[in-house]
């Protein structure tokens, strides 16, 4: 037998992923909810989704301590019982926050969702606040906040953020001295506004079946129902040109580069080609940075970029752990990347190899409804719908490369993209 | 349940199919049977350098990523003590590119001084950033020298220190390859919608022609047996004191290993575990407070890792965790605690199975233990576990000769 080993097996390409839909309806109490319902396996992903994020409270901290707390104690249960509960059954409950959102979890097998909806419920409806254990939360998170301050990615993440959104919430970041300003009222009166049916979504992924929608429905379907809180939205000045700020960090022995720049929110009709867009510069191991700064300098373990989308705006990151001495002349490299993809054409040939490794990508994400729980909640959070990702397979599908050019000319404004720099350089 | 299938290639390559028909996906995981335990002391790192170097291009084929890439599939590696894991998922449609790229890197690799040259650098800032440029990140290299003498566990997997790294020769990349990769050296794992009759005819026509290589007999210096208590203290700039501790246990296939696993739940598996409600949450002695295994192929270690709260000492903080393994050893652990962490380790077990990936994965993993049928049956030596276990294997680890314990000391802290 004589076999060719230099030529490429016959390939098939992918050019139409079967994205599942999500139902959606209303729970008893009006509570809007998203269900993906589908896999072999009887585990249930079970999400309340309230608009209690960072940005909903003026005081620094108390919508994350809020959040953490929902597992510290209520009424009629300590934190070591809850715990002890969840834990016997096998069962996660995960507890998150982030700039626009808090979200609280159940993750757990179906025969179990009886006995833990109701306690689940209780966590949000009863929460006491312990102070024995607000101190346990508060210890540890400022614990975790001075470790991180000692990590150059973490201080050159937050001087991005910082140059990059201004005087918007968004930009806002906690010092340790933070905490001790944390006071149980403010938390208890910050958690009588926010966690109740009129402000949260639910999103339940996995075999949910019509006795698990009415399990819900008498639990989560029963949580009391206030006002909902508007959310203002607070003002996004433009950046200051060619923002920079360098942290010096003496014993470092490399330097954390943090990129940023303001862009579209997920709804905008832009945002899929600019994703494509910031998938060619740095989104995938074959990227332009990645083949530049890793491959042919060996600057770095790894450079990436990426697009965040938040409810307000939306942020192109570009991050990376460069070899000390060597981070500004890595943040030239990648202005000169960006500048190249406004001045020429992408190939055809390196387009189909974007646009393979996206749909093959998105295959993977879409593997069953447990992988698809990030994508999903991002969908359904950020306000877009679960079509977000029809739409994305068919610009992926359908972008040219002067498509591409022109996206890199109306979004890459350089002097819009701020630059922070941690280490010892 | 697990369904597979397997066979063996004339060359020894080991061959193991999963059915699975309702994923898109395909799982393609090959295992080689060498990692850092099977490293040159004075060339620590190399397992997984060279693991860099499996990317930079085979004999016939230059561009292995782009490849992948080009067929809607992602992959990527890992390196462990004991082993190296090279895996791939794309399109099921795309499975033969895997045949062929694999097959490629196994014949034999586009080697040179400049890819070398390249590849040290990154790897050299992988170091960095994981190991140095990380508070604390160094602790794992110096509790593995203090743990182990004689077993090449003593150094991680990144390797002792990147001065190695960089001295590597070009000539010893290569003796490396013709040593440990070789098909009668490997596990190939095949997950997914896919036939076992076309695997086998994928396998044989792509990995059939490679030759069979003599692969070196391992034969590692075992760990004497610990008798004297260790303990190294460094000072460094982080915020606050912390401490590490850790007891030689089971390897994986030891009698022991699964209740040594569970204790290590038991102790910190999630908020209701004894050393977080006790010690953190009760008591305060602790910020935070972890405890796990490290589960590998030869005896390995136990390790309990905590930062200590402000006002602490090292000795308070000392006493406190040899107070909770005292209960341990003294029959404390209760029928509804034992339970409780057997549902846990069964609700991963479940999850587990979902994962394309992850099965392939497990299955070469299980293989190369020397039974593949684990990934079936070993929840069941841990439903066998019962609290007289706890008590007997509790007693048996936490003795303070079993132990090394590095003190990491604040220099910001006083």
């Amino acid at each position: 037998m004589n076999l060719n080993r230099t030529k490429a097996p016959d390939f098939h390409r992918i050019d139409n992923i079967n994205i599942p839909k999500t139902e959606f309806g209303l729970l008893s109490n009006k509570i809007p909810f998203h269900v993906l319902s589908g896999g072999s396996q009887e585990l249930s992903y079970i999400a309340l989704t309230f608009n209690a994020g960072t940005i909903t409270s003026n005081q620094l901290l108390v919508a994350s301590i809020t959040n953490a707390m929902l597992i510290g104690g209520t009424k009629k249960h300590s934190a070591s019982q809850i715990a002890d509960t969840f834990d016997f059954y096998g069962a996660e409950i995960r507890t998150d926050s982030n700039f626009d959102h808090a979200v609280i979890a159940l993750f757990c097998l179906n025969k179990y969702l009886e006995h833990l909806l109701p306690l689940f419920c209780e966590l949000i409806t009863e929460s006491a606040f312990p102070d024995s254990e607000l101190e346990s939360v508060i210890a540890e998170k400022k614990h975790k906040l001075i470790v991180n301050k000692e990590k150059t990615g973490f201080l050159a993440n937050g001087a991005m953020h910082k140059l990059t959104f201004g005087s918007h919430p968004y930009a806002r970041r906690a010092e340790p001295a933070d905490y001790d300003k944390i006071t149980r009222n403010t938390l208890v009166g910050f958690h009588s506004s926010q966690y109740h049916a009129g402000n949260c979504h639910l999103l339940a992924i996995g075999c949910i079946t019509d006795a698990v929608m009415s399990l819900i429905d008498k639990t989560i379907g029963n949580l009391p129902v206030k006002e909902k809180t508007e959310i203002q939205f607070a003002t996004l000045a433009p950046t200051a040109k060619n923002a920079t700020e360098i942290i010096k960090k003496k014993n470092a022995v490399q330097s954390s580069l943090r990129m940023g720049m303001q862009t579209i929110r997920m709804n905008h009709p832009d945002y899929h080609k600019l994703n494509i867009l910031t998938t060619i510069l740095g989104g995938y191991f074959g990227s332009r940075l990645m083949k530049n700064i890793r491959e042919e300098k060996g600057y770095t373990y790894g450079i990436y970029s990426v697009m965040q989308p938040y409810l307000q705006s939306g942020l192109l990151r570009i991050a990376g752990e460069i070899k000390s001495g060597y981070a500004m002349q890595v943040a030239d490299e990648v202005r000169r990347e960006m500048q190249n993809l406004k001045d020429k054409l992408v190939s055809d040939s390196e387009l189909e190899l974007v646009r393979n490794y996206m749909m093959g990508e998105m295959l993977q994400t879409f593997d069953g409804p447990l992988s698809s729980i990030d994508a999903v909640e991002k969908a359904i959070d950020m306000e877009v719908g679960i079509d977000f990702y029809d739409k994305e397979q068919q610009e992926i599908m359908s972008i040219k490369p002067i498509d591409i050019q022109e996206i890199a000319n109306k979004y890459f404004d350089l002097d819009k993209l701020t630059v922070a720099i941690a280490g010892n350089e | 349940m697990i369904n597979f299938d397997r066979f063996e290639l004339d060359n020894g390559l080991q061959v193991i199919v999963h059915q699975d028909k309702t994923t898109p996906i395909a799982a393609f995981n090959l295992l080689y049977k060498v990692g850092s335990r099977d490293e040159n002391p004075e060339r620590t790192g190399f397992a997984h350098l060279f693991e860099h170097l499996m990317f930079e291009g085979s004999i016939n084929v230059k561009d292995y990523d782009h490849q992948i890439q080009i067929a809607g599939g992602e992959n990527n590696a890992f390196t462990n003590t004991d082993f190296t894991n090279y895996y791939i998922t794309l399109p099921k449609q795309n499975l033969e590119t895997a045949f062929w790229l694999e097959s490629d890197r196994m014949l034999g690799l586009d080697f040179s001084e400049k890819k070398l040259e390249i590849q040290k650098n990154v790897v050299i800032e992988e170091f960095n950033q994981r190991y140095l440029n990380n508070p604390y990140g160094d602790w794992m290299l110096m509790i593995r020298s203090l743990a182990y003498h004689r077993h090449p566990y003593m150094w991680p997997t990144i390797g002792k220190n990147t001065f190695q790294i960089n001295h590597t020769k070009l000539s010893e990349v290569e003796a490396f390859f013709y040593k440990y990769y070789a098909p009668n050296n490997a596990i190939l794992v095949v997950a997914g919608d896919v036939d076992v009759d076309e695997v086998k005819r994928l396998a044989n026509k792509w990995f059939g022609p490679i030759p069979r290589r003599n692969i070196p007999v391992r034969n590692l210096p075992a760990e004497p047996k610990q008798s004297i208590p260790q303990t190294l203290i460094v000072k460094r700039d982080v915020p606050t004191n912390a401490i590490y501790k850790a007891y030689h246990m089971d390897g994986r296939l030891g009698p022991d290993y699964h209740a040594s696993n569970l204790i290590s739940d038991i102790l910190a598996g999630g908020d209701s575990s004894r050393l977080t409600q006790h010690l953190v949450k009760q008591k305060k002695t602790f910020v935070s407070i972890n405890a796990y295994i490290t589960g590998e192929s030869d005896p390995g270690l136990f390790i309990i890792e905590g930062k200590l709260s402000d006002n602490i000492s090292f000795e308070q903080a000392e006493e406190s965790i040899k107070a909770e393994l005292k209960l341990l050893c003294n029959n404390d652990v209760t029928e509804n605690e034992l339970t409780k962490v057997k549902n846990n380790i069964e609700m991963r077990n479940i999850v587990g199975e979902v994962n394309v990936l992850n099965k392939a994965m497990n299955l070469a993993r299980f293989t190369m233990l020397g039974d593949t049928n684990l990934i079936n049956t070993n929840i069941s030596y841990y439903q066998k576990v019962t609290t007289a276990d706890i008590t007997n294997i509790s007693r048996k680890i936490f003795t303070p000769d079993n132990c090394s314990t590095l003190i990491y000391k604040s220099s910001q802290n006083g």
